[in-house]
This record gives structure tokens, C-alpha cells and sequence, in this order.
């Protein structure tokens, strides 16, 4: 299976308070194409900042991040812990804003949009402003919003941690069905071990600051996962030993 | 189907709906019978005095609208990065030029013309715009920054989806602060200057009779608080609702 992202040896420090800090180091990545990468780690391990970096929305004090050839910025998408949402867009014009700036034609984008409303469940929301809905409805608007240009590679920034846990377990249902469905990349940011174990088919294990992948484990568990089986726990209880582990 | 939520502004929250109605009425009534009242006080002819007050309103609304374009652009350009180090204690220093000393000087090369009382007025009222725009864009949340960057927006879309509603909260206060400021310089360069026309040379030709300044005044004080009421406070509350989560 062909690379979809690689990463080299990516180091990022910044200032803080007059200190330097040193958030990531000697991070070397490879990312294959219809994976889902979770990226697990402690709160301060820097995962957050590499997803970020990987996006383009960071720049790396030194390294590189390759995408595969052919891959554009307009095959990625992202999806925000807070949402992201636009709050003077309603939540169509959050959705159709993607393909606006990927230059899609005017009728194309209708179409697409009421499809991606049709899809996440937010037909009947097509006007509502997001300060009207919930945080569940909000982050099926960012996702909606992200799956709308059909990206080859979406990044997730813990997208189900503000969420209670029966909209999350939903939320993750929905997801793997759309991944499966679609054949993208997934690169996601986690720090519950359960979600990670539930979705991803690698998992980086981070270390605390400077953050450094600690272990990268495969994930052949057959889906749907079941929480409550017992290989399921088996890993569980082998991720919580190398976090605990990474956090020390 | 389409749901509409229309929030209806009221001046006085308290009130019934007709009494809410009878209130906006008194608020737009109040003033012209003040200006109908301070004609048949002084002896001028309601025209005349309309004419002046027009006039007057034309100066100030293409200050208004000059000041918005430059202070919005100026902000947007300047508002963060490199250049902000430089250009936001340089606009400071700017704003606080005393310019109503050089309205001589430029009486004398444009003349006691339109031009010259819009372009003082546009030195006052473009400095408030420019600093509260630049204090609503240094608000935004970064996750909208980075949402928008993501989309991949740019040219006219992004001022249209992004620069122009984060900025909205900024120019409606701008507005109200310039605006304040702004009725009184136009009075005073209208009287410096000795414009043709508009209330400063209005009040100039009855400038010693205590009465009718008074009620000129008073008159003119019930215009600005009529369009406060009417129009910018509820604005305001419109544009925070904007980007309200």
C-alpha cells in the first residue's frame, strides 16, 4: 500500500514566557493510504501540534511532511475539537463554504450540500445558525463539512472529547461507516485509549513533553470492535502500560 | 421548510407591543416638531432650516462612509504581524494630532468648500473605526482562523465570509463613538471655516441669541438621539449577535 503521508524527522519548539520549549522531537512518521492513524498520547505530548503541522496550519522548526504525489491542499480536510464553526454562516453555509474555496460550480455546490446534509441528519437544520444547535449536532456540521469536498486525507483534532458519551459512541459509528465507505485517510488526535482502540488501525503512542513517538501499534481487532470483548481489553490494558509508561 | 428567527429590537423592553410602536413614533415625531417648534421660535423658514440640517447630514454621511472604507482597509492591513508593531503606535500618534489647528491652512488652499469639512470630519471619525475594527479582528477566535483557512477561501470570498462579519462588531461601534464625536466637529468646522450652508454657519447667524442656540441644540440633540435609538443601538445588539456561539 502506497505512502499517503510521510514524515521526517520533524522537530517544533517555541517560545513561551520568555523559555523555550521544546514540543516535538525526531518525529518520523509513515502514514499509508485508507488508513486510520490515531495519534495517542498525554495532555502537552505535542500530537495536537504534529496533526496541526501535518495540516499546514503550523509550521515545523525543522523536518519535512511529504503527501503522496497527486495530493493537493484541496484533498485535505479538518475537523476541530471546538467545531470550528462560522457563526454568522448558517449551517449550510458552514458546509457549502468548503467548496466555495475549492472553486466548485454554483449548482454542484446545492447538490452537494443538501447531499452532506442528507447524510450527517441535518436536512431539517439547513438554516439554523450553530449557536442554535447542540454540541453533537455542531461537530456532525464540522464533519459534514469536512466530508462535503470528499478529501483523500482528513485530520481530526480529538473531534468527540466536548461530546457526551452516547453522542461521541454515535459520533465514532458514523465515522468508521464513512471511512470504510469512502476509502480516505484518516489521521486523528486522542487521548481516550478505548476511542483510539474502537477506530484506528495503527496507533502512535506519545511520550510527555518534548513529545516523541514512544511505540507504533497495529490494530488488527475485527470490526465493528466491541468494547466489551475480550482482546479488546487485552489491548487496552497493553496501551494504558505504554502510556503510563510515556507519561512518566 | 425554511425557518426564519426574526429578533425584534425593542427601545424599551418593558412595553407592550403598541406601546413599543408609539414610542418608535414619538422618537421620529419628537424631532421635527422640535425643528417645526424652533422656526416658529426664531423666524427662520422650515426649509431653511431642513436645507441646513440636510446639508449637514450629506457632510457627515460621506465622512461616515469614507471613514469606513479607509478605516476598515487600514485595519485589515495593519491589524496583526510585522507591520502592526509599527503602524498601530504610528495611528496613535496620528489620532491625537490636533488637526482643527491646520483647518486655516486649508481654508485657504480649498476654500470654505464641501471638501474641506468632509476631510476634517473624516480625521475625526476615521480613528475610532480604524482602532475598534482592529480590536474585533484581534478577537477572532483562532479555530475560525484556521476553519476558514482550511476551506480554502480567498479574494472576495474570504472579505465576504470572513473579513467583513468579524469585522461588523467593530465598524457599528466605530460608528457610534465617530459619529458622536463627529456631529460636533462638524458643527465647529462648519463655524471655522465659514461653509456655505449646514448648521454650523446656521447657528453662526444667531450665535448671540442664548434662546435660539438653546433650542437649535436641544432640536438637533433629539435628531442624534432618535437615530441612536432607532438605528445604531439596535445594530449593535445585531451585530454581537453575529458572532455570538
Amino acid at each position: 500500500m502506497k505512502n499517503a503521508i510521510t514524515v521526517s524527522n520533524v522537530h517544533k519548539t517555541y517560545l513561551q514566557g520568555g523559555h523555550r520549549v521544546e514540543a516535538l522531537k525526531d518525529i518520523d512518521l509513515t502514514i499509508a493510504e485508507g488508513e486510520f492513524f490515531v495519534l495517542l498520547g498525554p495532555s502537552g505530548s505535542g500530537k495536537s501540534t504534529l496533526l496541526r503541522i501535518i495540516a499546514g496550519l503550523d509550521t515545523a522548526t525543522s523536518g519535512s511532511v511529504a503527501f503522496a504525489p497527486g495530493l493537493s491542499n484541496n484533498d485535505i480536510a479538518f475537523v476541530f475539537q471546538q467545531f470550528g464553526l462560522l457563526p454568522w454562516l448558517s449551517v449550510s453555509e458552514n458546509i457549502t463554504m468548503n467548496l466555495v474555496g475549492r472553486n466548485v460550480p454554483e449548482a454542484e455546490q446545492h447538490e452537494k450540500t443538501k447531499q452532506a446534509l442528507e447524510e450527517f441528519g441535518l436536512t431539517r437544520f439547513a438554516h439554523h445558525m450553530p449557536r442554535e444547535l447542540s454540541g453533537g449536532m455542531r461537530q456532525r456540521v464540522g464533519l459534514a463539512r469536512a466530508f462535503v469536498t470528499e478529501p483523500k486525507i482528513i485530520f481530526l483534532d480529538e473531534p468527540f472529547s466536548e461530546l457526551d458519551f452516547f453522542t461521541a459512541a454515535e459520533l465514532r459509528k458514523e465515522l468508521v461507516t464513512l471511512w470504510q465507505k469512502t476509502g480516505c485517510t484518516i489521521v486523528m488526535v486522542s487521548h481516550n485509549i478505548a476511542e483510539a482502540i474502537e477506530l484506528a488501525d495503527r496507533i502512535a503512542v506519545f511520550s510527555a513533553r518534548p513529545g516523541t513517538v514512544q511505540s507504533l501499534i497495529q490494530n488488527d481487532l475485527k470490526r465493528p470492535r466491541s468494547p466489551r470483548s475480550k482482546p479488546f481489553f487485552a489491548m487496552e490494558d497493553e496501551l494504558t502500560a505504554f502510556l503510563t509508561k510515556a507519561a512518566a | 421548510m425554511k425557518s426564519y428567527h426574526v429578533r425584534m429590537y425593542h427601545p424599551f423592553p418593558a412595553m407592550r407591543s403598541w406601546e413599543h410602536l408609539a414610542a418608535i413614533a414619538g422618537i421620529v415625531v419628537v424631532p421635527l416638531l422640535m425643528f417645526v417648534g424652533f422656526s416658529l421660535f426664531t423666524g427662520i423658514a422650515l426649509p431653511s432650516v431642513f436645507e441646513n440640517l440636510g446639508v449637514s447630514i450629506y457632510r457627515i454621511v460621506t465622512a461616515l462612509i469614507i471613514s469606513i472604507v479607509l478605516g476598515w482597509t487600514a485595519a485589515v492591513l495593519f491589524y496583526h504581524g510585522p507591520r502592526s508593531k509599527v503602524a498601530l503606535p504610528a495611528f496613535d500618534v496620528l489620532q491625537s494630532l490636533p488637526t482643527s489647528a491646520t483647518l486655516p491652512i486649508a481654508t485657504l488652499y480649498l476654500g470654505p468648500s464641501d471638501a474641506t469639512v468632509i476631510i476634517f470630519l473624516v480625521f475625526t471619525i476615521v480613528w475610532p473605526m480604524f482602532f475598534t475594527v482592529v480590536s474585533s479582528l484581534k478577537q477572532v477566535r483562532k479555530d475560525w482562523v484556521e476553519a476558514v483557512q482550511m476551506s480554502r477561501i480567498s479574494g472576495f470570498d474570504y472579505i465576504r465570509l470572513f473579513l467583513v462579519p468579524v469585522s461588523v462588531p467593530g465598524l457599528v461601534t466605530g460608528t457610534i463613538i465617530g459619529l458622536g464625536e463627529g456631529w460636533e466637529a462638524l458643527i465647529a468646522t462648519e463655524l471655522i471655516v465659514h461653509a456655505p450652508r449646514g448648521l454650523g454657519s446656521f447657528f453662526d447667524s444667531f450665535s448671540t441669541d442664548i434662546w435660539s442656540t438653546t433650542f437649535g441644540i436641544l432640536a438637533l440633540l433629539a435628531v442624534i438621539f432618535a437615530v441612536n435609538k432607532l438605528i445604531w443601538l439596535p445594530l449593535l445588539e445585531w451585530s454581537h449577535t453575529l458572532i455570538e456561539e
